[in-house]
């Protein structure tokens, strides 16, 4: 009786238009969606060209020609370039060049005086300014203007820090690890036109350690584009100058970290458009809430009359509500598993690679949704529409507040009420992927599927419990 | 007694203030087509929810197939089929799956099942529509499809209720048909409905219930004898004299005449040949009438008089 009652359970799921809309077709054109609106975004590292102002309060000749570099300039003050900045801002542009190749300029970079660049900000047309060696003074705030936290650590300056702090935070700014990889200097040096006279010359001109404050009108992708070069140059200037300044003068030394390469401290994959996608599973799989409402309701007499007819037969209450739940977790999994290769293989969104668990992550996921909604199908007397409607609702809720919609969403969470993010049933299925991607073991992975497995066993605990009922006072 | 199937002794179910089922008791034995007859709301359905143990009852025993019946009283369910009083079947699956689905969670043999659920089908005459699905069908395919849920396992005991609401004429009666037959076949039924001809044309044994109580119970026949008026007769005619009225009213079976409705009915109780007597009398009285006509008692007529009431809203 059971694998009698277990067929038809999945037929029954398979073969029910909500199931097809909402937990394949939904999904998949969500996934084309995100992919079509924000996947080459991401993969392209921004392939707009941003218009920043540059006042030079003192003129510094390697970020001049690092800026000038990374676009295009329009120059109102006279200036030389350096080798050295060139070269560094050649290796920043290979880490956001396009994959076919094509050099697109970063930035429009408009040397200016500080009442133009104030002007163009205000006016729109520049996105940014930025303050080359800036006084104090010009790091008050002027009209709605705001600094923008370039260092990482809500200063108004970006100071290069030099040594090792430079290193961590070019770790940061990168979102992998640096190494040092072995390297011959004197070619790379010629390969870049570069000299071991050059590097020398720019000693004095690191121990400047020019001053860089960026100021913006409002945030936005372009915004964290310049705020994010400055971090990067920060981070690669204060590596040189460490290099070049310390007891480690090796000349091969100081290439080496100049030609720093990523090693991932992980399988996985950063990027944010994949959090998206983690999103997006994390909702497929808590949709089985909706696939399991029935199993209660198609189980109790005062439920429905599916209900009264099993309930008047001779199969056991026990056996129809396992063989249902059974169903449910085989259709909701499948379901789960489709949505992820299906982003995996044919949108080949890149789970690094442990996508083995990523469907495991989908599939105690959506055990955990199909048990949320065999408690909710038990509960109270709604009609299984109004129920459906319900279970649609907090789903979506609890993914916008995962970030399915809008990323910002669960950082603001985070800062305000950590506990919501906590308990979110989503949160806790995309925050195992992120776990996955970011963190070199699985410690916090499989916590968060314990937590997936506690919540699982306590809803069907209180399933159970509500269902247990031998005879109703009315039906 | 062996041959008592259900035995209801003093039911009583309450909700909150409202009194659902009243002391009920019944009898139902093997081979009989028994007929819950009420109105709306009059605790058919409650009964019979009680009787499958769903519902949870205040007084009285219910025993059926001489066993006390409870929620895991698995071995007397497998004896019974229920047919509820709305559809319920699944639109995901079509005509055999559905009773198939249904029918397994009686039958596990699938050799055995699969031969019943053909046989199901056959009955209730959906051989041409086994792959359909029931959104496909009309109404009374729908409810034929709902009664063949219900039988596939071949229960001994048939629970019916309200089978035929909102199903056209043919295939009510083609429902009806059906439900002869499988009292034919050894089943015992208990249908309830508020078609009152329904019963008349189907039961052996019949319960009027009203408000929760059992207000009459008998067979067709015996329910009819319980009220005085035996026939009525309705003469079209133009309004009558007192005078007629009063020789009317000395005919020996005559206890009643009205003027209704441009209509003159006249009520009797008992006696023979009353039409011809009635007839012989207007005409010597040299009266002009248009089309007469005779009509013997109906269970309407019998609640009627129990309660002051119609048995149900004329459709």
């Amino acid at each position: 009786m059971f694998f009698h009652n277990l067929k038809y359970e999945i037929i029954l799921n398979l073969r029910a238009k909500e199931v097809i809309i909402w937990m394949l077709l939904f999904p998949i054109a969500l996934s084309v969606l995100y992919k079509a609106a924000f996947g080459n975004v991401y993969e392209n590292g921004g392939i707009t060209t941003v218009p920043v102002a540059v006042v030079e309060h003192e003129p510094d000749e390697m970020f001049r020609s690092m800026i000038n570099y990374m676009g295009e300039s329009e120059s109102t003050v006279d200036g030389t370039e350096s080798n050295l900045g060139r070269w560094l801002a050649k290796t920043m542009q290979e880490k956001n060049q396009q994959e076919d190749g094509e050099r697109k300029p970063l930035f429009h970079a408009i040397y200016c005086n500080e009442e133009d660049a104030y002007r163009m900000l205000e006016d729109g047309d520049v996105k940014g300014i930025i303050f080359v060696d800036a006084p104090e003074g010009a790091a008050a705030l002027s009209g709605d203007t705001q600094d923008a936290d370039t260092s990482g650590d809500a200063s108004d300056t970006v100071t290069a820090e030099w040594g090792a702090e430079a290193i961590k935070h070019f770790r940061e700014a990168w979102g992998g690890d640096a190494v040092y990889e072995n390297a011959d200097a004197e070619e790379i040096l010629s390969g870049e036109g570069l000299t071991l006279q050059d590097m020398t010359s720019f000693q004095d001109m690191l121990d400047k350690k020019s001053s860089l404050t960026l100021k913006i009108k409002s945030n936005g992708m372009e915004q964290s584009s310049i705020k994010r070069f400055l971090e990067m140059y920060s981070a690669l200037t204060g590596i040189t100058a460490h290099l070049a300044d310390g007891g480690d003068t090796d000349s091969s030394s100081v290439m080496d970290a100049a030609v720093i390469a990523d090693e991932k401290l992980t399988e996985g994959n950063t990027d944010p458009f994949v959090t998206y996608m983690y999103n997006m599973i994390a909702m497929v799989a808590l949709f089985g809430m909706t696939v399991a409402l029935h199993v209660a309701l198609f189980s109790e007499a005062n439920l429905s009359d599916y209900g009264a007819r099993r309930s008047c037969s001779s199969t056991p209450k026990l056996t129809t509500i396992m063989a249902g739940l059974c169903g449910c977790f085989l259709s909701q999994i499948l379901c789960v598993a489709v949505c992820i290769t299906f982003q995996a293989f044919v949108l080949k969104v890149d789970f690094g690679g442990r996508l083995p668990f990523v469907y495991l992550g989908g599939a105690l996921g959506a055990v955990m949704g199909v048990s949320m909604g065999f408690f909710v199908g038990a509960i109270g007397r709604l009609k299984y529409e109004a129920k459906i409607g319900i279970s649609m609702a907090v789903v979506m809720g609890l993914s916008f507040m995962s970030g399915l919609m809008f990323s910002g969403i669960k950082a603001s969470i985070e800062m305000s009420a950590p506990i919501i993010n906590d308990l979110n049933p989503v949160a806790i299925v995309a925050d195992s992927f992120y776990y996955l991607s970011v963190d070199p073991d699985l410690t916090r992975y499989w916590g968060k599927m314990v937590c997936v497995l506690l919540y699982t066993v306590v809803f069907i605990l209180l399933g159970f419990l509500l269902t247990r009922r031998r005879k109703y006072e009315s039906l | 007694m062996g041959d008592t199937v259900v035995k209801i002794e003093n039911l009583v179910k309450k909700y909150k203030e409202l009194t659902a089922v009243d002391h009920l008791s019944l009898e139902i034995r093997k081979g009989e087509v028994f007929g819950l007859l009420g109105p709306n709301g009059s605790g058919k359905t409650t009964t019979i929810s009680c009787l499958l143990s769903l519902l949870a009852f205040d007084e009285g025993t219910i025993e059926l197939f001489g066993k006390t019946m409870t929620p895991t009283s698995y071995d007397i369910k497998a004896r019974i089929g229920i047919i509820p009083q709305n559809v319920a079947v699944f639109d995901e699956l079509n005509v055999y799956e559905n009773i198939d689905c249904f029918c397994g969670l009686y039958i596990t043999d699938k050799a055995k099942r699969r031969q019943y659920v053909d046989e199901a089908i056959a009955f209730v005459g959906l051989q041409d529509f086994t792959k359909f699905k029931p959104k496909k069908l009309s109404g009374g395919l729908l409810r034929r499809l709902n009664i063949a849920c219900g039988i596939a396992h071949k229960p001994e005991l048939i629970i019916l209720d309200e089978p035929t609401v909102a199903v056209d004429p043919q295939s009510r009666n083609k429902i009806l048909e059906g439900i002869e037959e499988l009292n034919k076949n050894g089943a015992t039924v208990i249908y309830t409905t508020h078609y009152m001809e329904e019963v008349e044309q189907i039961c052996s044994k019949i319960a009027i219930m009203d408000h929760g109580k059992k207000i009459a119970e008998g067979t067709s026949g015996e329910l009819k004898r319980m009220i005085k008026n035996t026939e009525t007769v309705t003469i079209e005619m133009d309004e009558p004299d007192q005078a007629l009225v009063e020789t009317l009213n000395r005919l020996e079976s005559v206890y009643e005449v009205k003027w209704e409705a441009g209509k003159l009915k006249i009520y009797l109780a008992g006696g023979e040949h009353n039409l011809l007597d009635i007839m012989d009398l207007l005409r010597t009285s040299g009266v002009r009438f248009g089309q007469v006509t005779s009509e013997l008692p109906t269970l309407n007529d019998v609640f009627l008089t129990i309660t002051g009431k119609e048995l149900r809203d004329k459709d």
